[in-house]
């Protein structure tokens, strides 16, 4: 079928239809011999172009199912006018240029690139002079890799429109990367000339420089290139090398941390751009649901909430069933802000897909941030009543219960993350702090479920649990700072131990500068424990005197009733005060839910 | 000093490749033929890759397998281990498959022995016995790759099998069979590619780096969409990345996971490739993970058991433009013969594979445009690959195996049943920071499209030069022997414990010309994508037929030194008969 249709449309212009073999080898025959098929090819859907005296090539049939159907139909329907233009011999060639432009920019932006090739190079056959069909086609080979193909496009699109910043730019940037800096640096330069502020030519001036060990002026491009663009990904990295390579390792520091904090939060740009009106316009002929949807996940995943919300609008507006779109649109409004219009989105997506644990979970989160609690609750426990492995729903129901004080009801859900995480602490939020304290919710869980443990007076179960959690992650530090301080002032004799209190206190302070005003409390607490009354108040009346200091009377206030008791060599009995903030989880921004699902590599 | 020339001659004897091999000429190793030749299936490798696949579009089903070259049975020569995949899915059965398995189940990996035989003329015929059955062997998981090493110091080498689903450590009884033994607590269910063998904490003890891929199950797979709409592979980004795993040999072969100890479990990166060397030049193992579209990650030792990750400063971590990539093979080498490991790893269409040199601190620089290997990887989805010397002019070359991860349109429309395969690559390293791209010169097996995935090194016919197991997905399993290496004069090192008679990886090695020009190659088994590699030393010398001198950096600390050492044949080289030049630090 395949070899039929390659075959048939040898010499022809739009052929859609399948033919008998002997046929196409007739034409093909005929072509060989030099003469020219259109003025005497057969009637059908492969028709003949009169106004060409070049051969027009074949346009490929792409596999079309796995697009979704209005697409499928877009192309279809524009591939039957191309045919049905080709046939009508009056056809003007700037009218079928068009058509076949068309239909290589529909090719083109479902990424069928050797469809929209033969087509925009028939389009470049039949209007020579239009700039468009070059300069895609300077993009297509691009993308396939064939950088000299791509660049003598460009080239070849700059004769008609020599000004042309983007053709400029991208003919620059293929000798650039052939190793060609002495054709690329002209061509940047004109693009400089022509518009001063553009970033992707300074980029690659800079680029060139870096090759040439110009380190000052590599760095006076990026810097330049930075203060158009600032939220570059690829200008920081550049200056961060370029910083690293002149030694200033400082400057160098400062770039690489922005690289980490916009590659970790996947926010900003990848490269420095330029306006591209032909390029955009491609994105205004696809259509379809999913289309829009993974624009707007695209959207979403570079941080930019607003623009996701109007291409996840449209997709539902196209399929208002879909509880993809929907919860996603729902996502989107949730990290803009609009909580509110997140639950009735999520709402709506839960009414097309009813039981949908995700819905119920990302509802519950919302509802938290709206402060609905007894509700978001109800929507976590819907969530694991469907899906009973759902390890985030138990986690954020246990908190949520941590919240309400139930801390009998969410003793179980925090067990059961520790069960489920079978991995025991391997999965980690993919937005954790990179370097940071490892925060796996396992790890959390395990501390949460002792925190609950102490405020129903269970110290002995709560000390257990955290002592196993230190043989996992020995040195972690809150665990071992809740040991500390429950070892030091649990009213339970049988777990009490002042010395080792102290003894785990010494380890965590080690190799530390600034110290947790709350392991401070811990140490005083430890130092009364062991009968070390008068360290314990004078410990307890430093911070106290330099939290006044700071003008946080609150906490200062809190700090005496401990400073009275070591006064009267006595020592704490209270492990936390029942409002201590350790027992209040809240839920952060990294709660709110993401994009559902996400585009392939 | 005849007196170390002795001694290195007697412990050769009586060792792997031993220099009674001298130069073995391949049977295929006609002068102007083919740089390589497939002899696979001549040789008796009859081993097919079932992926499973039922139309579903599982993650997992289009990323495996790799293999294993390792001497299981200590008789000299390199034997083969293939992973095989499994019917993926919940209630499906092989009737779903859309491509049939290649034998009736049970399928699992296979062990083909290698019964090489030299002949009077010093030909070789190279034939290989399945000895699945007898090896004991029974894996039946969805294989992703092996790893091979001596984890208990008795001189036979262990094998670590990877999968989609728990991993297997298979320990070597010394007499052709094999027994099932745990790693660490059990736990390591995750979803594993590559692993790495080395001796991190210089106890003179194995260890084991297990690379994870991605929280990915079939039983709540996602659907996933091509950036155009249309159905398609979901991507490494749309599940979270899970940490790797560090196992500790407790000294016994037994193993304790240290993961969060060393500090390795704090970054989760997606790993698909994991190579270990000493990347800044301190003596001490470190670790470059490629992660498949998140940043890489360079693990640096710190000298007290943990380990710290620099890959953003060491300018590793992303490409030249600031960019994540995915990066699937990996391979360390000197390949600017500067006295330092550099850095390759392959990647996804439309992407250049890269190329980072090392400035020998461990800091890197992307020289991939400039060596010109960048714009012709382009086109391709590059998965095993190695720095090899394929020619033994002294100047590491590339191989990049490669098959796509998404549908390739031109297949697709030709109603290709697999549209995902590509021809492999092949680039000879021209000695001046760039290469050339000779694939069209590398023979038949180079004009194939296949799905490539996993490739293992080494010299399959003790002859000198390197040989290559290519494993690809739904296809065959492809040997491809080397004609041309030993057109070159070579160097062949097995280098041996003092005490402990298996391949001390991590091993520095630093060969030394009359006139000072210094190689380094190191021992290893690991790189590529999920398979390992001939452990020993193979250097080529082009025109040159005398090593002045060779100097061995001990994973332990030690360094020696040997003079003179013959070419064209291995020699063993067992720590403490070279010449002291410093003792452990």
């Amino acid at each position: 079928m395949s070899d039929s249709t390659t075959l048939l449309n040898l010499g022809a212009c739009a052929a859609d239809i399948e033919r008998p073999r002997r046929l196409l080898f007739r034409v093909g025959a005929l072509f060989l011999f030099g003469i020219s098929v259109f003025p005497s090819t057969p009637a059908g859907e492969s028709a003949t172009v009169p106004h060409s005296n070049a051969p027009l090539r074949p346009i490929p049939h792409p596999d079309l199912s796995r697009l979704e159907s209005a697409a499928q139909q877009r192309i279809r329907d524009t591939r039957a006018e191309l045919n049905s233009m080709a046939k009508a011999g009056e056809t003007s060639r700037e009218a079928l240029s068009q058509a076949y432009g068309q239909m290589g920019k529909l090719y083109h932006v479902q990424d069928f690139l050797g469809a929209a090739e033969m087509s925009y190079l028939n389009a470049q056959s039949l209007a020579p002079a239009d700039f468009r069909w070059s300069y895609y086609l300077g993009h297509i080979y691009k993308n396939k890799g064939d950088l000299e193909r791509s660049i003598a496009a460009y080239q070849q699109a700059l004769q008609h429109q020599p000004d042309n910043v983007p053709a400029i730019l991208g003919a620059a940037e293929g000798h650039l990367s052939l190793n060609r800096h002495e054709r690329a640096r002209p061509l940047f330069e004109r693009a400089l000339e022509l518009d001063e502020t553009c970033a992707p030519a300074l980029v690659g001036m800079g680029k060139i420089a870096s090759s040439r060990r110009q380190d000052k002026e590599e760095i006076r491009y990026f810097e330049a290139a930075l203060a158009l663009q600032p939220d570059v990904n690829n200008i920081h990295y550049l200056l961060a090398m370029s910083y690293r390579k002149q030694g200033d390792l400082d400057q160098a520091r400062i770039h690489f941390q922005q690289v980490a904090m916009l590659e970790r939060l996947r926010r900003g740009h990848a490269t420095a751009g330029y306006p591209d009106p032909l390029m955009e316009a491609l994105d205004d002929l696809t259509t379809g649901w999913r289309h829009h949807w993974v624009r707007g996940m695209r959207a979403f995943g570079k941080g930019r909430f607003d623009e996701a919300v109007k291409e996840y609008r449209t997709s539902v507006a196209l399929d208002p069933k879909n509880p993809i779109p929907l919860t996603d649109l729902g996502s989107a409004l949730a990290r803009m802000g609009d909580l509110k219009g997140a639950v009735r989105e999520y709402a709506q997506a839960l009414r097309a897909s009813p039981g949908n644990p995700m819905l119920h979970y990302y509802l519950g989160t919302t509802l938290m941030g709206l402060q609905s609690e007894e509700e978001a609750a109800k929507h976590y426990q819907q969530a694991i009543g469907a899906n009973p492995g759902f390890m985030e729903a138990h986690f954020q129901l246990a908190n949520l219960l941590m919240r309400l004080r139930r801390y009998d009801d969410a003793v179980p859900h925090y067990a059961a993350v520790m069960e489920l995480d079978s991995g025991f602490g391997s999965r980690t939020p993919e937005s954790s702090p990179a370097g940071g304290q490892i925060q796996q919710m396992s790890v959390l869980a395990r501390f949460m479920r002792a925190m609950a443990l102490v405020q129903l007076s269970r110290h002995e179960e709560a000390l257990a649990i955290l002592e196993k959690g230190l043989q996992v992650f020995p040195g972690h530090a809150d665990m071992t700072h809740a040991v500390a301080r429950l070892l030091a002032t649990s009213p339970d004799d049988k777990i009490r131990n002042g010395m080792r209190a102290l003894q785990l206190l010494k380890g965590l302070f080690e190799g530390q500068g600034d110290l947790e005003l709350e392991y401070v409390e811990t140490l005083a607490m430890a130092f009364a424990e062991t009968g070390q009354f008068e360290r314990a108040a004078q410990m307890q009346h430093a911070m106290i005197s330099d939290l006044q200091r700071n003008q946080r009377f609150d906490l200062a206030r809190l700090l005496t009733e401990n400073l009275s008791l070591y006064q009267r060599r006595q020592p704490c009995r209270r492990p936390w005060r029942e409002d201590d903030p350790i027992f209040s989880p809240v839920a952060s921004a990294m709660d709110l839910p993401g994009p559902s699902s996400s585009t392939p590599q | 000093m005849p007196q170390l020339n002795r001694l290195i001659l007697l412990i050769g004897l009586t060792t792997l490749g031993s220099c009674t091999s001298s130069v073995y000429p391949s049977q295929t190793g006609d002068a102007g033929a083919d740089l390589f030749q497939d002899v696979a299936q001549a040789s008796g490798i009859d081993f097919r890759h079932f992926n499973g696949m039922s139309g579903a579009y599982y993650f997992c089903e289009m990323m495996g397998p790799g293999g294993a070259l390792f001497d299981y049975d200590n008789d000299g020569d390199l034997d083969v281990y293939l992973v095989q995949g499994q019917m993926l899915g919940p209630d499906k059965t092989l009737d779903d498959a859309l491509f049939p398995p290649p034998q009736k189940p049970p399928l699992r990996d296979r062990l083909f022995r290698n019964d090489l035989n030299v002949n009077p003329d010093g030909t070789a015929n190279l034939r290989f016995t399945d000895v699945t059955a007898q090896s004991g062997i029974a894996s039946l998981g969805y294989g992703m790759g092996a790893a091979a090493g001596d984890i208990d110091n008795d001189g036979w080498v262990d094998l670590y099998v990877t999968n989609f689903g728990k991993n297997r450590m298979y320990r070597n009884n010394g007499n052709g069979t094999f027994t099932e033994v745990s790693v660490g607590d059990g736990a390591d269910t995750e979803w594993s590619v590559s692993a790495s063998f080395m001796d991190y904490d210089r106890d003179g003890w194995l260890d084991l780096f297990v690379g994870n891929y991605v929280d990915y199950e079939l039983s709540n797979p996602k659907k996933c969409y091509s950036s155009t709409g249309a159905i398609d592979y979901c991507g490494p980004r749309s599940y979270p990345a899970q940490s790797n795993r560090f196992y500790r040999n407790r000294g016994d072969g037994s193993f304790q996971d240290v993961s969060s100890q060393t500090g390795i479990a704090t970054r989760h990166g997606g790993a698909l490739g994991v190579v270990s060397a000493d990347f800044n030049g301190d003596g001490w193992i470190d670790f470059y993970v490629a992660n498949d579209q998140r940043p890489n990650h360079l693990w640096i030792n710190q000298k007290n058991g943990s380990y710290r990750e620099e890959a953003l400063v060491a300018g590793c971590a992303l490409n030249r433009d600031g960019k994540t990539e995915a990066s699937m093979g990996v391979d360390a080498g000197d390949l600017d013969n500067d006295g330092d490991e550099d850095l390759f790893m392959t990647h996804l269409i439309r992407e250049t594979n890269t190329l980072y040199l090392n400035n020998g601190q461990g800091w890197f620089e992307d020289q991939t445009f400039e060596s010109e290997l960048g714009v012709a990887s382009m086109p391709y989805t590059g998965f095993g690959t190695a720095f090899l010397d394929y020619d033994n002019d002294g100047w590491l070359d590339i191989l990049a195996l490669h098959g796509e991860v998404a549908t390739i349109e031109a297949l697709e429309k030709l109603r290709d049943p697999y549209p995902l395969h590509q021809p492999n690559q092949l680039f000879h390293n021209l000695g001046n920071g760039r290469f050339r791209e000779v694939t069209q010169q590398a023979g038949a097996v180079f004009k194939l499209s296949e799905v490539s995935r996993g490739g293992a090194f080494g010299d399959v016919d003790n002859d000198g030069d390197v040989d290559v197991l290519i494993v690809n997905n739904n296809g065959p399993a492809r040997l491809l022997v080397n004609n041309v290496g030993t057109r070159h004069h070579w160097l062949g090192l097995r280098l041996l414990g003092r005490d402990i008679p298996r391949d001390m990886l991590g091993a520095r090695v630093e060969v030394v010309f009359p006139g000072g020009l210094t190689l380094l190659r190191r021992v290893r088994t690991d790189g590529s994508y999920g398979s390992a590699n001939d452990p020993r030393v193979l250097v080529g010398l082009g025109n040159r037929n005398r090593v002045t001198t060779v100097r061995v950096s001990w994973p332990g600390g030690s360094v020696e030194e040997w003079v003179d050492l013959p070419v064209d044949r291995y020699t063993t080289l067992q720590a403490g008969s070279g010449r002291i030049v410093s003792e452990n630090e």
